[in-house]
Parts: C-alpha cells; structure tokens; sequence
C-alpha cells in the first residue's frame, strides 16, 4: 500500500488511515482465530485480576479464581437487575470500584425498544474494543478483499445526532455511543461524509431525508457507503425513487424546493454548500428517466464499491432488497458484526457474507443451549459449541458485566480457522409464545417474507402482537405494504401468510388447525408508518442508530401506535 | 382540504377543514413555513381524518416550536383524531384543548 497521503482530500486520507489502523487489527484477529480459547481465557483471567478489589470482585472471591472451572464455580449468571443498583451509586454518587475497576468514561442507552433504557457502562478498554472492531477490521478486510483504490473519495453516511451530549452526574457521557464518535469528528465531517452538517445535526424540523439524498446524488465519485443499519440506507434510496425530479431539479438550479421543509436558516447555510449543476443533473434525469426495472446506482454512483453496516439476522431482507432493487452484484456488501451497548462479539471475515466471527479479546464468552432452558449447568465456552445448534450468549465484559446473560439468541454456522462463525437469530424476550409455540423472529420474519415473495408484493415492513385478548388466542401481523400487483386481494394476502406462518413453525401452524390458537389477523398499515414511528422514537429521545425494527409488539406505546395507523384489517371470522 | 390562515402578534391560527393525508399533508406543510411564529394554533375542528402523514407534519412543526421555545395547541380535534393522537403516543406531547 504505497501511497502519498499528503496528495489525498481529507476523505481519502481518514479512509487511508482507517485501512493502515485497521488492517493489524485485523491481522491481529487472523492471528487469534488460529488459537481463540487461549486468548479468551487470557482476556478473562486479566478482567479477573483487575478486578479483584471491586466490590463485585471481592463478593466473589475473584482473588481465588485461576481458571475458567473456579470462575464459573464462583461467579454466578446474571442479568441487569443484579448490576441496577450498584450502577446508580456509580451514575447518581459517583462511587468507584463497585463492579468496574477500569475508568467508566460513557454509559450507553440501551435500545428503547425493549422498554425503558438501561444504562449500561463502557469503560475506557470498551471503547477501544469497540474503535477497533466494528469499524477498523473492517477497514483491514474490507482493504484485502477489494484493495484501496476506493479510498480518495466520500462516504454516503446517514449519521444524525443531537450537538448536544448528555453528562451524568458521575461526569461520564450517556447516550449511544456511535453519537459520540460522530460529536468528536463534527468539524470534519463534511470533508468525510457527502451529507452536510444540517442533517447530521439536524434542527428538529429539518427534512433530513432530503439532505442526505440530495448532497449524496450531488457527488458522483461516491466509493462507499456506511451506515449502522442497511434499513437506513433503504429507506435514503426509496425517497429518491419517490421524489427523484424534485431532487434533480433542485441538483440543476442548486436551490432547495421551496417544498422541502426546513428553517429559513438552514435553508439559506445549505444553499450557500450549493451551486448549479446542470451536467450531474443531466446524468441523473436521464438515469432516473429509465425507470427503476433495472438497478440505478451502478448509473449514478460508478465508482461505489461496497456498503458497510448491520444487513445480517433482522436486517438481512434490507440487504437484499438493496441489492436486487438497487445495486445489483456489483456493489459489494460488508455487513458489521454483533455488537450491543455490552460489548462487540463479532466481526465480518468476508464480504456479501452472513456469518461472522467471535472475537476472542473483546468478551469471555459462554453459551447457554437454548433447548437447556435455565439449566446452567448446560454452559459451555467457545470450544464446546456445536455447529448447527442454538444457543444464548453470556458475556463477561470489560465494564463490569460478569456472565452476563444478553438473551440473544445465535446459530453456530462454521469456523474460520479454527474460531467460531455464528449468525445472530433473534432476541430471546422477542420470541412469541401464547400457547407454548415458541415462534422465533426467524419465524416471523420469514413467514412475511415469502408471503410478500410468493404474491410479489413488496413489503416495507412488519410487526407481530400477540393478541391475548381474542378467544382463542392469536397473532396479529401488521404490514405496510409498498408496491404490489394489481388485483391482489387481503384475504389472499392473509391466507398465503397462514401457510408461510404454519411451514416458518410447524408447532403454531397445528395449534391454529386444531383451533388451540386462533386464524392469523392482518392489519394493513398507512403508507409510512414506520417512518412515522421512527421520526416519533427519535423525538421522544431514542438514538436514530439504536432504532431497530419493531418485530414483536411488547409495550403500550407500540400496541397503540400500530394499532391506531391500521388503515383495514383482514379476519377469518367463523 | 381547505386551510385557512391568520397571522396577527406572533400568533398564527390555522383553520383546517377535510382530510389530512398523503395528499394534502404538503400543503399544510407549506403553509407552517413560519418564521419569528412564538404561538400557533390548529383548528381541528373541520378537519375529518388524519393519516399517518399527517402526524409526521404535526410532529415536525411541534419539534420546530419546541425548540423555538414557543407553544402550539392543537384545538377540537373530533374523537377519532382523538382516538389516532391517544393511540399514537401523539396525544402525551401535544397540548390539546376544547372549546
């Protein structure tokens, strides 16, 4: 990699310093993966030791633990309950040393979506784990896989946050961490990222979606694309598709539609970032003039390379979508590993790939088979797993977290070398279950999605409630449903949705035969519904970068919001 | 839907009257374009329905007045826009009144 880093733009030169960071990291994971469980052992016994005078440390005797048998004898599991109390002294008081002997520097919000968001600590070591690898070995692979000639151009980020951080009382930052990250860099961003400043920061009226598509299809040597999630980026292509001669027009007069909500302000700063056009615009008309049968980013955007973020478990009918509708096989895909508020648990080995791998430096890492319900004594470490079997993960992190149950759920697909692939399946406490039928996200997810394949319709997004209130008993699903064919009818909609729901669960498919559970009912929601939901998470505080799909209904809120958007429903009454 | 529109003192009132929806939502939308606004007022009481459009509009402009420090009240919605706000969340960040 022999290049003049001083006769790169600054976009080249922080994607150049990204690949030269990142790629040890990477090899440094290569390394590893030849001999996972001696660094993962390593990585406990060294968390162990620093943390024998906590408080946490001392109630469990972790001087007296030397290996992994003493830990799991001493330490019990846990969940964030047994953690509660200790982390308010430490948010609220500022108290040291209770669970955590490394500086405890940010507290991430935990994804609001599960109900009311936890804090949960990072401590300095955490972050860098988290530097490292959800984006830097990403970089390193990304620079083996595809090279670097991609590197002197911006990226298409999506990223929003509020300017301002929050500080807990303790003095240590609370949020989601990727917005810090972005709060540090914001000088620079508009030199890194097409999006200008009024979208990544954006004042609450400020049509976003506008900015970010409009100053992305102004760039035409766009090589990337980075977003948390791919839901993000589908979404950005779908507005230009909806709203491409407006956005063109404004490419070619370098005016804003007066249209376009935003402050006069904002108005006026973004159109300063502006000039006419007239030859991108040109490109764009006729590009977009075709039609949308044939992908049009390999038209607008030549030179785009790949498209780094979460596209795997919940995400990965986003990727495809991108992929078949919009990109076509060119435009590689670099889907980001498991990461949550507790830790960063894998990392992507290849592109346009599933699986990914266990890190064995960032947790210690136990599982739980998942047909061993709480019998502990089931657990195993990372050389124990079975490929092709199920299990919750339980981590023992770098922040104060001890056989920590997440209530994820993974499959172990493979190894690379000789480290465990896995891909993530669903949420433990987002499994249905109303009469013991156990309906994974996995189940759900794809019992929608073939729905939508098999009647070639396209489905924006869904929901599931579990209605305890009907007799008997039922599931209700929610789509919002995009383009479909003319003619199709709900009730032929709903009842290919039944066979999907009885194949995607043999076990509800029965019940619902046997009458134990009710017919499945479908709502048909508003057009942009999700979008709606999302801009309101947002303005109740939600980070845009925590904001997952809301596959299972499980709160208030949710129930009545998606409730209240049904524009008709579709029933089998006997 | 027709929208009918004061501005007196700072204060702009907004009569709507129909179906707020995918249709007419940038019409309003166009309309709260408003500058140097510390109170507004939207007068419900002709209006028929609301679509999930429509509360992105509403959303929006409650954001925008928030952080202008101003106040918008939302007057006589008829009970099924009731209903929508109260099932939407919508109704605990508004200010909602009644003649």
């Amino acid at each position: 990699m022999n290049i003049d880093a001083g006769k790169l733009s600054l976009a080249g030169q922080v994607n150049y310093k990204n690949v030269m960071e990142g790629t040890p990291i990477w090899h440094h994971f290569i390394e590893m993966s030849k001999d996972p469980m001696k660094y993962n052992e390593e990585f406990l016994m060294q968390v162990i030791k620093d943390n024998k005078d906590t408080e946490y440390g001392k109630k469990y005797d972790f001087e007296g633990i030397s290996s992994i048998e003493d830990f799991q004898k001493k330490v019990p599991v846990s969940i964030y309950d047994d953690y509660a109390e200790y982390i308010m002294s430490m948010t609220e008081d500022g108290e040291e040393n209770l669970i955590c002997a490394y500086p405890i520097l940010h507290y991430n919000k935990s994804s609001g979506t599960m109900g009311n968001p936890k804090r949960i600590p990072m401590s300095e070591r955490a972050l860098k784990i988290f530097d490292s690898y959800v984006l830097k070995s990403a970089y390193g692979l990304g620079a083996e896989k595809i090279g670097i000639d991609w590197i002197n151009a911006k990226s298409i980020a999506l990223t929003e946050s509020s300017a301002n951080e929050e500080v807990l009382k303790c003095g240590a930052t609370y949020g989601a961490v990727s917005a810090k990250a972005v709060r540090q860099f914001r000088p620079y961003l508009e030199m890194i990222y097409t999006s200008p400043d009024e979208a990544a920061f954006p004042l609450p009226d400020t049509n976003t979606r506008y900015l970010h598509a409009l100053f992305a299809l102004m760039d035409d040597s766009v090589s990337n694309v980075t977003v948390s999630f791919y839901s993000f980026f589908l979404e950005l292509l779908r507005y230009i598709e909806g709203n491409w001669e407006m956005l063109v027009n404004d490419i070619e007069s370098g005016k804003i539609d007066p249209s376009v909500r935003m402050s006069e302000g904002v108005r006026k700063s973004v159109e300063a970032k502006m000039k006419p056009m007239p030859e991108r615009a040109a490109q764009l008309r006729a590009v977009f003039e075709e039609g949308f049968e044939t992908p049009f980013i390999p038209k607008v955007w030549k030179n785009l390379k790949f498209i780094a973020g979460i596209g795997t478990g919940g995400f990965k009918n986003y990727a495809d979508r991108i992929r078949e509708r919009y990109t076509g096989d060119g435009v590689q895909q670099l889907k980001l590993g498991i990461s949550a508020s507790e830790g960063t648990f894998t990392v992507p080995f290849d592109l346009n790939c599933e699986d990914t791998a266990l890190i064995p430096d960032s947790v210690f890492f136990e599982f739980l088979p998942l047909d061993a319900g709480d019998d502990f004594s089931k657990i195993v470490t990372m050389d124990g797993l079975e490929e092709g079997k199920d299990y919750e993960v339980i981590i023992t992190n770098c922040s104060g977290f001890y056989r920590y149950r997440m209530r994820d759920a993974i499959r172990v697909t493979g190894k690379f070398n000789n480290t465990p692939t896995v891909q993530f399946l669903y949420r433990i406490d987002q499994t249905v279950s109303i009469m013991g039928e156990k309906t994974t996200e996995v189940a759900l997810r794809t019992a929608a999605e073939n729905t939508a394949k098999e009647l070639g319709f396209e489905l924006i997004d869904f929901s599931v409630y579990p209605d305890l209130d009907s007799a008997p008993v039922r599931y209700q699903y929610f789509f919002e449903i995009g383009q479909k064919p003319k003619g199709l009818k709900p009730k032929e909609i709903r009842f290919v949705l039944e066979q999907k729901l009885a194949e995607a669960n043999p076990s509800m498919g029965d019940k619902v035969k046997k009458g134990i559970c009710g017919a499945t009912k479908l709502n048909f929601l508003e057009p942009e519904t999700y979008m709606l939901y999302r801009d309101l998470m947002i303005s109740k505080g939600t980070a845009s970068a925590q904001l997952k799909p809301v596959r299972v209904i499980n709160n208030e809120l949710q129930r009545r919001f998606f409730f209240g958007l049904t524009e008709y429903s579709y029933e089998v009454v006997k | 839907m027709t929208i009918e529109k004061n501005i007196k003192d700072g204060k702009c009132a907004i009569a709507l009257d129909g179906r707020l929806d995918t249709t007419t939502a940038p019409e309003l939308e166009k309309e709260l374009e408003l500058d140097g606004i510390s109170e507004l007022i939207l007068d419900f009481t002709k209006l028929r329905y609301i679509s999930s459009a429509g509360l992105r509009v509403i959303l929006s402009t409650q954001k925008k007045i928030n952080a202008a420090q101003g106040k918008m009240t939302i007057k006589n919605p008829n009970e099924m826009i009731m209903e929508v706000f109260e099932a939407t969340g919508f109704s605990e960040i508004l200010t909602i009144e009644n003649d």
